[in-house]
């Protein structure tokens, strides 16, 4: 007898053998409750400290950062191979991101089609993501669709078919795909940001995702000498997250990557990026006319740390008050006290070799001027440090940040390629979060100190019939003007 | 839906509602066999005196809670002259009360590395507090201390300053953003006048202007009442002490009635306006084919969802198999079910390619659609189809955000915060004569079009076509 049905048994005895009692006299009314009138303490507890993934090696003793997460039956697999879109020929920008595209567009003994079905069949994700300096090639599915989701894997990153028709049919969705960019005022202040950040003349300039020209200038042979010339797999790193243990998985890759060898000499090598500050960072001014728009965007970028600089964890906690959460300083003054516009950030992002700072926001067109004013005073005055709260609003965010990405098994995988790509150790969130736990606010001064809003540089994207003269006299400077389709940025 | 704070990219009118429930995996059929046995969201429920449903979910595995507190009221049941103004009291939830005053929600949140954000959609308005798992205790007072007193907190200087934000909001995600004069154009295209959906959940500028703090003291008190609301405390909690905590705060929270609700109206059947031509500040023409289908969770919505997925997900899928890869006349094709709770929306959105017009890809599009409803799926696309959903659904539920307001969205539709079971089995139900029917609701005589080309320019015509 369930211990349910024991109790139902003896209340039943109890109500047939107890006399009648007599009855209770009414309870006096409850007195109101009050509600408390002041929040309550909070205990701190950071005793919490995220584990660092194992490591392996696997297929051609290329490492492997393995973290095992028995839960749900999923797991998820990331392969960063070297190389990137600042390997594209300069006649052909967008080349290394079509051809990584292409690689799940038909492989194997499949055509785009089937290639496709199959993966759904199984309820396997599969996507590659390139960036500058490296692609990304990320699955997710069930533990027990694994061995049919690394098969067509392998079939992807050995035998990709870069079918002629395939590829015209890419590159018009591609080139479809650019235009939209185009239309998009946010992808446009991004994409010039860069493209002048960099300078013309550097590999990393271009969008990733190419230009028109230089996609329409691809072929199916281009596009397959491309990936062969990146898949090393001895380059290759190996991210897995997930419901499997990292001997059963590395025998799973061994059986079906242990014969793989590259069929081309190592191109993945690239020129180092420039650090710290683009050729033109140096104080650029950058206004595009965007005609109609109701709002501006602004977007500036300010030379930061490198992964390596050892400033750069306090920095980037110095960048959270600025502008990491609803109450840092950007959005409190843009949003909540201005009403200028819907948001206001900013953020560092880091690669190899080097750090940006990037503040953005749009604002209603008519407040172009004051805007731009406000956003400019609050980038000068972050070198001059920031306060104990911020220092610890920072601190805080940082660490429930670390405690999101832990709960999340692709988080943890995404995280994982982002250390690999900035060069950092498979350890690198834990010793950034010890390191952060320690930077008070004048660790955190200090390393802000550096940021120089005039070494930096600004892309306003807006209707400049309406805004320029605002933008020129809030922010006086020597302003270069783009076209937002395209139009030559003058040198 | 309408987030509070700016989303990574603009996220459309009805678009919100269905990123909403990919996000839930809402839109899924069943999991694999061994994991759907399995699959559930353990939680207790009990009402306080007040009338506020609580849930509690319990899940140990990482040192986080959250708190998500959803609303039974969105912008269908907004006053005429008023739109937009369930999602710009959702912001003024924000602006302090009289024992936290001013910015001190999110101040305090933040100080201890907690985060919150809400959304409002046309049926729900929805609040979540994320944080470590410290914080409950405070998460908890902040929620309730707002329940019971936001509009006495109430001034002309917050109402105009939220304002404008979500006029900028609207600039930012509408009027700037390419294709957004469609999501703006669609429920007036759909609805008739007076119709609870036939407006925009952002509002327009004008009806915006024309809040008054009078507006959101009655806003408050007819609808942020404690019996129209849902509590959700989810992750690494004592539930014992969640229960004093939340006794102490919510439970001191006098009862309010219940607001009353209007019968709801007739289900819509056609559209107002069967073809609107538009403009935009785009390269390429677009094209939108609409059709009013069952509300969420009625007969035809989970088979409607598994049409989505058969039309579009995937290089194999019958839209892209037929426009993209055979005619060639698309560049994109995207289909998705909306479910609301009046009623839902189904949309197919195409690209024309260069050279093709948007008449072309519609006609091409309806015969696919046509050709599904009379042979029906085979088998292998019905299958593929759910086993993609199913994958959804289990990502999904790793996420403890998605699972406390999964046990809300649950409990308001369906009346059983539990549902998760029912669910994966209503689209494990889905055969291919349920698709059939599914896709025989989308004919052409039941359609609107929607077609949205560039803006002229000083060279070229007004007509539009692919450029």
């Amino acid at each position: 007898m369930s211990p349910l049905s024991n109790r139902l048994l003896v209340a039943c005895v109890l109500l047939v053998g107890c006399p009648k009692a007599p009855p209770a006299p009414p309870a006096p009314p409850a007195p109101p409750k009050v509600f408390p009138v002041t929040p309550p303490v909070v205990t701190p507890d950071d005793s919490w400290m995220p584990t660092a993934p194992s490591a392996h090696k696997t297929v051609a003793s290329a490492p492997l950062w393995h973290a095992h997460r028995p839960g749900l039956p999923l797991v998820s697999l990331r392969i960063i191979f070297p190389g990137g879109s600042a390997l594209d020929p300069v006649d052909r920008p967008g080349e290394t991101a079509l051809s990584d595209a292409m690689l799940l567009r038909g492989a194997g003994e499949r055509d785009s089609a089937a290639f496709s079905a199959a993966l759904q069949t199984e309820a396997i994700s599969l996507h590659v993501n390139t960036h500058r300096t490296a692609t990304v090639v990320s699955m997710d599915c069930t533990t027990q669709a694994l061995p049919t989701a690394l098969d067509l894997l392998a079939d992807a990153l050995r035998a990709p078919r870069f079918a002629s028709d395939e590829v015209e049919r890419a590159t018009q969705q591609w080139v479809q795909s650019r235009k939209d960019a185009a239309d998009d005022p946010r992808t446009v202040a991004s994409e010039v940001g860069w493209r002048v950040w960099y300078g013309d003349d550097s590999p990393y300039a271009h969008p990733t995702q190419g230009t028109i020209e230089g996609l329409e200038a691809t072929t199916a042979e281009t596009l397959s000498r491309s990936w062969s010339r990146r898949s090393h797999p001895a380059q290759a790193r190996w991210v897995a997250v997930g419901d499997i243990e990292s001997d059963q998985l590395i025998g799973m890759l061994e059986a079906r990557f242990g014969d793989w060898s590259a069929v081309e000499t190592d191109a993945s090598a690239l020129p180092p990026p420039p650090g710290g500050a683009g050729p033109l960072a140096t104080g650029g001014r950058v206004l595009v006319d965007n005609p109609g728009a109701s709002q501006t965007v602004l977007r500036v970028m300010m030379p930061a740390w490198a992964p390596a600089d050892p400033m750069r964890v306090a920095g980037d906690l110095g960048v959270v008050a600025l502008g990491g959460t609803f109450t840092s300083r950007l959005n409190a003054l843009l949003r909540e006290e201005k009403s200028y516009t819907y948001g206001a950030r900013a953020g560092l992002t880091v690669g190899p070799g080097y750090g940006v700072v990037i503040a953005s926001t749009n604002v209603f067109r008519d407040v172009t001027g004051p805007a731009l004013t406000d956003l400019t005073a609050e980038l000068r005055r972050i070198p001059e440090g920031v306060t104990e709260d911020e220092a610890g609003k920072a601190r805080a965010s940082r660490r429930t940040d670390a405690i999101e990405v832990a709960a999340s098994r692709d988080g943890t995988a995404d995280l994982l390629v982002s250390l690999a790509l900035s060069g950092s150790p498979q350890d690198g969130q834990l010793a950034d979060l010890k390191l952060g736990a320690r930077a008070d606010a004048a660790a955190i001064s200090s390393a802000v100190s550096m940021l120089s809003f005039d070494q930096g540089l600004v892309v306003v994207v807006g209707d400049l019939d309406k805004v320029e003269e605002a933008v020129t006299t809030a922010l006086p400077g020597d302003w270069q003007r783009v076209n937002i389709h395209g139009g030559d940025i003058p040198q | 839906m309408f987030p509070r704070c700016s989303p990574s990219v603009p996220v459309p009118a009805l678009a919100i509602c269905s990123a909403f429930c990919s996000a839930l995996g809402l839109a899924l059929a069943f999991a694999p066999p061994a994991a759907a046995q399995e699959l559930s969201i353990p939680y207790e429920q009990y009402t306080l005196d007040n009338g506020l449903v609580v849930m509690l979910h319990v899940d140990h595995a990482s040192p986080q809670v959250v708190v998500n507190t959803w609303y039974d009221v969105g912008a269908k049941d907004e006053e005429v002259g008023r739109t937009g103004f369930a999602h710009l009291f959702e912001h003024l939830m924000f602006m302090g009360t009289t024992r936290l005053p001013d910015n001190g929600y999110d101040v305090e949140m933040e100080r201890h590395g907690g985060w919150n954000n809400a959304w409002t959609s046309e049926d729900a308005t929805d609040y979540y507090d994320v944080g470590p798992s410290h914080l409950l205790e405070l998460l908890l007072w902040m929620e309730a201390d707002r329940m019971d007193g936001l509009s006495t907190a109430m001034t002309q200087e917050k109402l105009d300053r939220q304002r404008e934000v979500v006029r900028n909001e609207r600039r930012q995600s509408y009027e700037d953003s390419p294709y957004g004069v469609a999501w703006l154009a669609m429920p007036e295209i759909l609805y008739p006048s007076g119709h609870p959906y036939a407006h925009t959940v952002i509002g327009s500028h004008e009806d915006l202007e024309a809040a008054t703090v009078d507006d959101v003291v009655r806003f408050f008190d007819t609808w942020y009442v404690p019996a129209n609301a849902g509590l959700v405390v989810a992750g690494d909690f004592d539930p014992s002490q969640a229960r004093a905590w939340i006794d102490a705060t919510y439970g001191s929270i006098p009862a309010r009635p219940a607001p009353e609700r209007a019968a709801p109206p007739a289900a819509v059947d056609l559209p107002v306006t069967p073809l609107t031509e538009l403009t935009d500040q785009v390269q390429a023409s677009r094209t939108w084919m609409l059709w009013h289908t069952p509300a969420a969770f009625a007969e035809g919505d989970a088979a409607l969802d598994i049409v989505s997925g058969i039309l579009h997900s995937g290089r194999a899928s019958r839209l892209y198999g037929a426009l993209v890869t055979e005619s060639g006349h698309a560049t994109e094709v995207h289909a998705a079910q909306y479910s609301q709770q009046l009623g839902s929306i189904f949309v197919v959105s195409l690209t024309p390619a260069e050279g093709a017009d948007c008449a072309t890809v519609e006609t091409e599009a309806q015969a696919e659609l046509t050709r599904l409803a009379t042979d029906g799926p085979t088998g292998e696309e019905l299958a593929r189809t759910k086993a993609k959903l199913s994958m959804d659904f289990l990502q999904g539920l790793e996420a403890l955000q998605t699972r406390a307001s999964l046990l809300n969205r649950y409990r308001v539709l369906t009346g059983d915060p539990g549902f998760l079971a029912k669910d994966l089995e209503r689209y494990g139900a889905v055969d291919a004569e349920a698709v059939k029917a599914a896709a025989a609701m989308l004919s052409e005589s039941r359609r609107a079009v929607i077609r949205v080309h560039p803006e002229p320019t000083s060279d070229a015509d007004a007509d539009g076509g692919a450029q």
